[in-house]
């Protein structure tokens, strides 16, 4: 226990010097910004604002995009509740009972309670990765190749089990991640695989370039085609703070919903997605008036508020201790660390006890810089939302493209943003969900690494997973749920809530 | 026979068409054995259940009642990708300024309604702070006029 506070000093001491609060405070100034913008959720906000990072320092850029994520949560949350429109999938329950709210001139409690459960849900979840991170990566210096390979695939089946629309379509996008993840050289022969002769992908595709294509330029698109039938509240927001009541009703929700995003987050294949929802099922299960809810019940906007953000901070656990991505945005994670030289893993916590710890300590500072920014600069970032979208959409645009460039300075690096952009599109038009790709494109060479080795050590004998018992262990769960999504009672379930998110 | 499901039978189809790609490039990549995969093992196996998937999915859209094809967004998809090339093409010769604003002209295309003294304004003031931003601020290496 002293430990996690002389650890947790240490990262204060890392995160807290003024570079840093202020690339956090621009990070989640900058995240919210454009995470506020219609439509663009925070996988698109990172792949977009990631390169502006990679000229700064390993901490300081991790601290920055941690900024960055909260900011675009935080920015889709406000979306979801002043237009009705989510950012993203996790935001999906905070319109149910948060815009009916602002409809009720309540926007302000609203947004406020949103950025307090979400703080002290972000409090809670630091604490826990201080608590719990340490003592899973000493678990993980156990694993080998075999476990490795077994928590990866348990983490992509978890991946296709949440993913949305048809499971057989999640199946094609993960092998086709994986696929895309075996373009560029060979890890062991340096041999050319898969680059249709393409110079720049000789090292692998860029994993900001599929990024941007496939999440901000195909959102562009899909932006585009909708009709422009926005509905701003054209009232003032007045009186932002909550009243005693509303406080007295959001404690146990925000902390029952912390609870649960916490447990959840953790899980391998982005269990952080259910938590909103599992937080506001509960919480209609529970009221003694459910009738109140998707009528602008206060309970109804904290709670899953709270699961949403304990989840997205808990979520951080596999990344850093394990070094395997939970979910979509995760998986960008490895990518700025990769970019930045630093291998994702349980060694990071013991070589480089700054970088891990800094970056715990501005996941709290982040969520702080979110309650002090947004609270007082809602006005801001409704005025923003009345930015019409024919002028937004070139600037966004503009701003991927010449982040794509700057990666490499390459023209033909761009181009290839459009290709993806254009698969992106096709893949959402054919009902085929491209955030499982994403995480898989980022496994696949961690995967086939792990394979290997695991054959070499046991000589083409597959059995090797079988015959240790962690492996065993996460394959057993791996096939569970595989069994889980195809039985027709559970295929049905998952359906519907699938549909409510319609 | 009808199809149920275009919209799978026209997923299916794209999967395929990416194995069959996939085989055309992995050549005489060396397969290797279980205990020694060679650098062709991984993305052989991948490249067939890519196959397989795109095979069952686009059988399926034969039996299973599915969604139908949305229309594609050309009259927005085509000047908005056109935009992106157009940079892709220019930055290195024009530079960013010039690229940005060949940029701005294509998506202005795309746009859902058309006002050529906005756009104007806007692209004028979005570049600048662009400059200002990846240039002076972030010191990114980058042309910023063309080069003579």
């Amino acid at each position: 226990m002293d430990s996690v506070f002389s650890n947790l000093a240490l990262g204060f001491s890392a995160a807290g010097t003024p570079t840093n609060l202020a690339l956090c405070f621009i990070g989640a100034l900058v995240g919210t910004l454009i995470g506020v913008l219609p439509g663009l959720g925070p996988i698109a906000t990172i792949a977009i604002l990631l390169p502006i990072t990679f000229s700064l320092d390993p901490l300081g850029a991790l601290i920055m995009l941690a900024g960055i994520y909260y900011g675009a949560q935080y920015g889709g949350s406000t979306t979801a509740i002043l237009v009705n429109m989510p950012g993203e999938t996790s935001s999906v329950v905070t319109t149910l009972d948060g815009h009916q709210m602002a409809r009720q001139g309540r926007a302000g409690p609203a947004l406020a309670i949103a950025a307090l459960g979400s703080f002290f849900a972000g409090t809670v979840a630091t604490f826990l990765v201080a608590l719990f991170g340490p003592i899973l990566a000493s678990f993980a210096q156990n694993f080998g190749p075999p476990e490795y390979f077994a928590l990866m695939l348990t983490g992509l089946i978890g991946a296709i089990v949440l993913a949305s629309g048809s499971v057989l379509k999640a199946v094609a996008m993960v092998i086709v991640g994986l696929l895309l993840g075996c373009v560029g050289s060979d890890i062991e022969t340096g041999e050319q695989r898969l680059t249709l002769g393409i110079a720049q992908i000789a090292e692998g595709i860029n994993f900001t370039t599929l990024a941007v294509g496939l999440f901000g330029v195909a959102e562009i698109l899909r932006n585009l085609e909708k009709t422009q039938d926005r509905t701003i509240l054209g009232a003032k927001i007045t009186g932002l703070m909550p009243t005693w009541a509303d406080i007295k009703q959001s404690i146990m929700p925000v902390l029952r919903g912390t609870g649960i995003g916490s447990v959840l987050g953790i899980l391998p294949g982005n269990g952080a997605v259910l938590a909103p929802y599992a937080s506001y099922t509960l919480e209609k299960k529970i009221s003694r008036t459910p009738q109140r809810f998707g009528k602008g019940a206060i309970e109804g906007v904290a709670g899953p508020e709270s699961a949403n953000n304990a989840g997205a901070q808990t979520s951080f656990i596999p990344l850093l201790t394990l070094g395997i991505p939970p979910n979509a945005v995760m998986a960008m994670m490895v990518g700025a660390m990769t970019i930045q030289g630093i291998v994702p893993g349980p060694a990071v916590m013991t070589e480089n006890p700054t970088l891990f710890w800094g970056m715990i300590a501005s996941m709290w500072i982040g969520n702080l810089m979110l309650v002090i920014i947004n609270l007082p600069l809602v006005g801001v970032w409704v005025r923003l939302l009345k930015v019409p979208y024919r002028i937004l959409f070139p600037a966004i645009l503009m701003f991927c493209c010449i982040g794509v460039y700057s990666i490499n300075s390459s023209g033909i690096e761009v181009m290839l943003v459009a290709l993806f952009g254009a698969v992106g599109y096709f893949l959402v038009k054919h009902g085929f969900e491209p955030a499982p790709l994403l995480l898989a494109f980022v496994l696949g060479p961690l995967m086939e690494e792990n394979l290997r080795r695991s054959f070499l050590i046991a000589r083409g004998d597959p059995m090797i997973f079988v015959n240790r018992p962690l492996s065993a262990f996460l394959l057993l769960v791996a096939v569970g749920l595989l069994i889980l999504v195809l039985l027709p009672a559970i295929r049905k379930r998952r359906e519907e809530v699938f549909h409510e998110e319609e | 026979m009808r199809v149920r499901s275009p919209q799978d039978l026209v997923g299916g189809i794209a999967l395929i068409a990416l194995a069959a790609l996939a085989f055309s490039q992995i050549g005489d990549l060396r397969f290797g054995t279980a205990s020694r995969m060679g650098p062709g093992y991984f993305p052989t196996v991948l490249a067939a259940l890519t196959g397989l998937v795109g095979l069952v999915l686009a059988v399926r859209s034969l039996v299973l009642d599915g969604h139908g094809l949305e229309s594609l967004n050309l009259r927005h998809g085509l000047p908005l990708l056109g935009a992106i090339l157009v940079f892709g093409l220019t930055i290195r010769p024009l530079g960013l300024v010039l690229a940005s604003g060949l940029l701005f002209l294509v998506s202005a295309f795309a746009s859902p309604e058309l006002k050529w003294r906005e756009t104007l304004v806007a692209s004028v003031v979005l570049i600048g702070l662009a400059v200002l931003l990846f240039v002076v601020l972030l010191d990114l290496p980058f042309p910023v006029w063309p080069r003579m």
